[in-house]
């Protein structure tokens, strides 16, 4: 595996697996994993939880040894390194800062570890303070620093011991919603800034989307799909990453013979979509459909019919008013199917009520299909 | 204004159990004792103010040397305590899975359903000469002869020490099992090596739980009267025995009132002394008990 890139890639996870025996059954945390991270990236994990992202992040750390595979941190093998010689730090899910010390003395831990001189160690602890926006601020106690203060001195002692590679445990959990937003934008920044490699591991997949060079999207043990937000959110390769990644209408239904170069899909009696697909579909094969609110078109009178290849009529059943995501559940097909519409930005429908009329249009490159 | 007064009145009512026995039976005895340690009798049924008592003590090196005997008996019977229970604690607190975890706890409070004298006889079973060790021992032909193990100094901190393990082990507990183990695991990621983790993470966590358990069981060693006497035979030099003689064989109230104060007022010194030099406060420590 060693390429002439190898030293451009930070992080290499080579088809690692992790299996533990509970009640005498085997569970598999982590399947036959491959991933790599080049250097300075910004990448997330993300799944639901119990995916196991968490098990991954400490087969990297050190804390679990996997029972299969390689993993290669700056090119070098980890295979039987301990956590304590391993050139990556961690971010703990709950910070784990050390409260009986004071924030100077928790930020100069690991140096202090590697026999680092004390001015030295005084120094570099005040040099990262400041790079995390916090000037100043080494002989306060724990206890008396805010969410995100506590948050950013967790980062800062990591930080400061140069690693290769920085873990992030779903750090931003436990923050409220305004501060959880706000450290989102704030730790873009900073790696950007500092340039280490950042793996982030995260259920919210906003988080994910908002920070990420690129994403891998976990699901039981194994990695769906690796790529950027975008190509996530616009070109899903799997079912699981369509319904994951972003808010979708999920559709069931049955593929049928092509008319044209389009698939279309049966989603109730007589009723029928075109759709996209990466895959190859065989008639009458089962199928998921993914359909994004905000790319259905909504209005209404008739939407321009050349301009889409499906149309349909349906009836407002809720709003569900919500600032800029502000959407509406439309019934169609005689209430046997329900789609989530967003509404346009500039206002044009504000005044729409329950029990309206509405038509709906969707191209085929937006209805996604997949193999149920 | 009305309901103030029920208010207070109700106050003082639930406090009063709690007053009661605390001044009729901790400080009203104590005023007591004190007096009777200050006072000398000069003529039948007539006393006057005297520090008589206090200067005996210092007169006759019996007694001072019994003093820092029991003094020094007692801490060490406190810090091997602590260095027996702090393992144990560690694998009930953190190591222990849900299900043998109580089943531990039970082990260690078992014997303690059993009363300190039985415990006491027991191991006097297993050390006299005739017992099951020195026997055992002169039977695998370890010793020319059975030997004695019982009435020596050793016998006295065994005995002391199993009978305040406990006393020592749930503090250590309580304080071990609120350890974030993300904190070892923290330090251990940012290069600390394990005795780092010991010194830095883990005893300063535990140090109101080691503070609790170290004070219970220096003042219940110190106060202890069976144990010594029972394991240590009649040369067991324990100062609850001079008390004792003092007011039961020598009927010398006075001076067992002041042996009672000089050991209370150790108590207190050292214990004061523990905390100033581990930095805790007595209140935070009270808290986590």
């Amino acid at each position: 595996m060693h390429t002439a890139t190898s030293d451009l890639i930070d992080l290499d996870i080579q088809g690692v697996s992790k299996r533990y025996q509970l009640n005498g059954q085997t569970f598999t945390a982590v399947e036959s994993l491959s991933l790599q991270i080049p250097k300075g990236q910004f990448c997330s994990i993300l799944g639901p939880s119990g995916c196991g992202k968490t098990t991954l992040l400490r087969m990297v750390a050190g804390f679990i040894e996997p029972d299969e595979g390689e993993i290669l941190v700056g090119g070098k093998s980890m295979r039987s390194v301990p956590p304590n010689q391993r050139p990556v730090n961690m971010v703990f899910q709950h910070l784990a800062l050390f409260p009986m010390m004071s924030v100077g003395e928790n930020v100069g831990y690991g140096l202090a570890r590697r026999k680092v001189k004390k001015a030295e160690i005084q120094h570099k602890v005040q040099d990262m303070l400041r790079r995390v926006g916090l000037p100043g601020i080494e002989d306060k106690r724990i206890e008396q620093l805010s969410g995100g203060q506590k948050q950013r001195v967790a980062i800062a002692r990591s930080l400061v011991l140069e690693p290769t590679l920085l873990l992030l445990d779903e750090p931003l959990g436990a923050l409220d919603l305004k501060l959880r937003e706000h450290m989102k934008v704030e730790l873009k920044q900073l790696q950007a800034q500092i340039g280490t490699t950042f793996l982030y591991i995260t259920h919210d997949q906003s988080e994910a989307l908002v920070m990420s060079d690129m994403v891998a999207v976990m699901n039981h043990g194994k990695c769906e799909q690796i790529g950027t937000p975008q190509d996530l959110y616009y070109r899903p390769q799997t079912s699981f990453v369509a319904g994951f990644v972003g808010n979708a209408n999920k559709l069931t239904a049955r593929a049928l013979p092509g008319m044209t170069n389009l698939i279309s899909a049966e989603i109730a009696d007589n009723a029928s979509l075109f759709c996209g697909s990466q895959h190859a579909l065989r008639n009458g094969q089962e199928l998921n459909l993914y359909i994004r609110p905000e790319s259905i078109a909504i209005s209404r009178q008739p939407l321009p019919a050349e301009a889409y290849a499906n149309h349909l009529r349906g009836q407002v059943n809720s709003i569900l008013f919500d600032g800029a995501n502000s959407s509406v559940l439309v019934s169609l097909h005689n209430n046997t199917l329900s789609l989530q519409v967003s509404l346009p930005q500039n206002g044009q429908l504000k005044d729409l009520q329950a029990g309206d009329e509405v038509h709906l249009a969707i191209s085929a490159e937006h209805v996604q299909a997949f193999p149920a | 204004m009305m309901m103030t007064k029920q208010k207070s009145l109700l106050l003082w009512l639930l406090l009063a159990p709690a007053l009661i026995w605390l001044s009729l039976l901790i400080i009203l005895p104590h005023l007591e004792m004190l007096i009777l340690s200050l006072r000398t009798r000069i003529a039948p049924q007539e006393y006057a103010f005297s520090l008589k008592q206090y200067a005996t003590f210092f007169d006759e090196p019996l007694y001072w040397h019994t003093f820092l005997r029991t003094a020094i008996l007692s801490l060490s019977a406190t810090a091997i305590s602590l260095i027996l229970a702090f393992p144990v604690a560690w694998y009930i607190a953190k190591i222990a899975n849900g299900k043998s975890k109580p089943l531990l706890l039970a082990m260690v409070l078992l014997p303690f359903w059993v009363s300190e004298m039985v415990r006491t006889l027991g191991w006097m079973i297993l050390l006299r000469g005739n017992g099951v060790i020195p026997q055992l021992l002169f039977h695998l032909g370890l010793t020319s002869e059975p030997i004695e193990l019982l009435y020596n100094d050793a016998a006295i901190l065994l005995g002391l020490v199993y009978s305040s393990l406990l006393f020592m082990l749930i503090p250590l507990i309580n304080a071990l099992e609120t350890l974030d183990d993300s904190l070892i695991e923290a330090a251990y990621d940012l290069g600390a090596r394990p005795s780092n983790i010991v010194r830095q993470i883990i005893i300063p966590h535990a140090a109101p739980g080691i503070a609790a358990g170290t004070i219970m069981v220096f003042m219940l060693t110190l106060g202890n009267y069976l144990t010594p006497v029972l394991l240590g035979g009649k040369n067991s030099m324990w100062f609850t025995e001079q008390i004792y003689t003092q007011f039961i064989t020598r009927f010398n109230w006075e001076q067992g009132a002041a042996f009672a104060f000089l050991l209370l007022g150790l108590s207190t010194f050292l214990v004061w002394c523990g905390l100033k030099l581990s930095r805790q406060s007595f209140t935070h420590v009270m808290r986590r008990t």
